[in-house]
């Protein structure tokens, strides 16, 4: 069952070849133009995903549910046109398709920089300079495409299992060597990879249903299958939500079984202003990924400035499929209320991105009020408070800050942590490393003076020594024994925070 | 500065959005679905901005683009359409587009890449 993936340069020789290929085994031929056109019909709003790369990459970020769901969607597209067993495949990052499925023949090309120039000159009428210019720009914004869509680095050699450099080969012998490749044994698919691949194209089916279905559309969910069983997990604060899950996957064709399980861990993120590139975010989530937890954010107005606001929950803007509006695709401006969210919204669409995202909401006042917010939701393993009380000055900010983690840890009964010590606390660093060095050197030097010294050690406990001065006995084991114990639990500490277990 | 806009799009609601905000600003705009009249339209008169669709029957908004550089340098075109790739945005640059807008989009975001021209269009007359 050969199924061949080739990523072509555009103006390159890709499309020949898979056509040369296709034509020579009868295998089924599918291109990205198809999956492109394909990804139109079905309402994802790809041109946004493709212009935002050259126009800003800020945007990219706010386009995380189109690129899941363009994967999705190319993911289906393979599974189902090789349901046969064959595929020949071209087009963009081609070979970065399916990624983890072994038994996938996944092909790079490489042609004349000059020969595409001719191609683009003759296809697009423009003149030699502009046509280089084209093809470098236009290799730039592929190089960002991979990036940002694949996470994939466009020269790392080790993705491809072969590299056709088509300067001084013939189409004809290209297609040859694929096809003889293609046959080999490392490229059949095994029952295990079958299974893979199945349980692949059975979750991108499942979010492309909840995606097209209205009630599930806008709701951040993890999508996984195994064997056939479909696993949805949800937020928390979706709870009243859960049953349109399973109604929106009724008619997923494939699925043995599907279950909806809640997120079971939270992170409540408390601050007054958020920044999605600083050093607190990178910190918080990579805690969420370690623990598999989801991040909500409270954005704490603590001078009062939004006691006119309603709290409003931010989450990831679903919206249905189905985008045959009567508006032309030009849409109307959104309220432009001038408020101030203070970063809470990039925030929540970067947590998006990385599937951690429990939505975010503002509040205004201060312990009292953060509880009444947070108390019916309370499923959360840990509170972290970064800059709260900016306002009041440094005393009374880390004062008021020390007073509502009091009052949170006593009230809603979870561990609460001040931003600065997620670091410290959770997190393996270089500190760490040599904190833990120099305690295992005073570790084994404790023990190798009490497995050396033994004679005197026991003379003070329980012989001469001990006789003549009794009280030096207990002193010494009353000091030597927590002090053991200090050092010694410091590194079986950070020996589990290496292992991941806090 | 009121400007003078072409809208080419097939679909009608496209140009009547367009028509009912950009006037609001104080532009004169002209609306056009069908490809042919518009470059007829094109070929007689001077345009600040033309705004045009990519994807249409008969006439393709990437062959817009090259009659409006024909005709005039000094128009600012901008490509909107719904099926936009990057070979595609970057061909329109390439060939001269002043911007490139994906739809969906918010009428703001039409209104800023007018505006923008119209900066541009400013700053080449001084």
């Amino acid at each position: 069952m050969p199924i061949v993936l080739i990523s072509s340069s555009p103006h390159g020789s890709g499309g020949e070849l898979a056509q040369n290929l296709a034509k020579k085994t009868g295998w089924p031929l599918y291109s990205r133009d198809q999956v492109v056109e394909k990804a139109h019909e079905t309402g994802i709003k790809l041109s946004r995903l493709e212009t935002s790369i050259i126009k800003s990459p800020v945007i990219s970020e706010n386009l995380a549910r189109e690129k899941n769901l363009y994967l999705a969607l190319v993911t289906k597209t393979i599974c189902e046109t090789a349901k046969n067993g064959n595929l020949v495949y071209y087009g963009r990052a081609g070979h970065l398709l399916s990624p983890g499925i072994s038994g996938l023949l996944r092909v790079g090309l490489g042609s004349a920089l000059e020969m595409r120039i001719e191609h683009a000159m003759k296809q697009l009428n423009l003149p030699q300079e502009k046509a280089r210019d084209y093809l470098e720009k236009l290799d730039e914004d592929i190089k960002k495409w991979i990036h940002y869509v694949h996470r994939e680095d466009s020269q790392n050699p080790l993705v491809y299992d072969l590299f056709l450099n088509l300067q001084h080969m013939s189409i004809e012998n290209a297609t040859a060597i694929l096809y003889e490749t293609a046959l080999l044994q490392d490229f059949k698919f095994t029952v295990e990879s079958q299974q893979k691949m199945d349980d692949k194209c059975l979750a991108a089916n499942a979010k492309i249903h909840l995606a097209d279905h209205i009630e599930t559309s806008g709701m951040d969910l993890s999508v996984r299958a195994v064997n056939g069983v479909v696993t949805v997990t949800y937020m928390p604060r979706q709870e009243a939500s859960a049953d349109h899950i399973s109604r929106a996957l009724e008619e997923l064709s494939g699925c043995r079984e599907t279950i909806c399980t809640m997120a079971e861990t939270n992170i409540l993120w408390i601050q007054e202003s958020f920044d999605p590139k600083g050093k607190n975010f990178d910190q918080v989530t990579q805690l969420a990924k370690r623990w598999g937890a989801a991040v909500e954010l409270l954005r704490l107005d603590s001078e009062g400035k939004d006691r006119s606001q309603i709290p409003v929950m931010i989450e990831n803007q679903g919206g249905s499929l189905s985008l045959k509006t009567d508006t032309g695709g030009v849409e109307d401006d959104d309220a432009d209320t001038g408020y101030d969210d203070k970063g809470l919204a990039r925030t929540v669409e970067k947590l998006v991105a990385l599937g951690r995202s429990a939505g975010g909401f503002p509040i205004s006042g201060a312990g009292r009020e953060v509880i009444d917010a947070v108390k019916d939701n309370n499923n959360y393993s840990l509170i972290v408070l970064g800059n709260l009380f900016l306002s009041k000055g440094n005393e009374t900010s880390t004062r008021l800050t020390r007073e509502l983690g009091l009052d949170l840890r006593e009230k809603l009964k979870v561990p609460v942590i001040a931003s600065g010590e997620l670091h410290s606390r959770f997190l393996f660093g270089k500190t760490q490393a040599f904190k833990l060095l120099g305690f295992i050197l005073t570790t084994v030097l404790i023990y190798w003076l009490v497995f050396t010294f033994q004679k005197p050690i026991l003379n003070v406990l329980g012989g001469d020594l001990h006789s003549k001065f009794k009280w030096a006995a207990s002193i010494g084991v009353a000091l030597f024994v927590p002090v053991v114990a200090y050092v010694y639990s410091t590194v079986t500490g950070l020996v589990l925070k290496i292992i991941d277990i806090d | 500065m009121p400007i003078q806009i072409l809208v080419l799009d097939d679909e009608k609601i496209v140009g009547e959005r367009l028509k009912a905000s950009l006037e609001k600003e104080g532009h004169t705009l002209e609306i056009f679905i069908n490809p042919v009249a518009a470059l007829n339209r094109i070929k007689e008169k001077v345009f600040d901005v033309v705004v045009t669709d990519i994807r249409m029957d008969d006439v393709d908004g990437i062959q817009v683009l090259e009659e409006v550089r024909k005709k005039s340098q000094k128009t600012k075109v901008i490509m909107i359409t719904g099926y936009a790739t990057l070979e595609v945005a970057r061909e329109s640059l390439t060939k001269g587009a002043f911007d490139f807008i994906a739809k969906p989009f918010k009428l703001k975001e039409i209104r800023g890449a007018i505006q923008k021209a119209e900066d541009a269009l400013q700053a080449e007359e001084n």
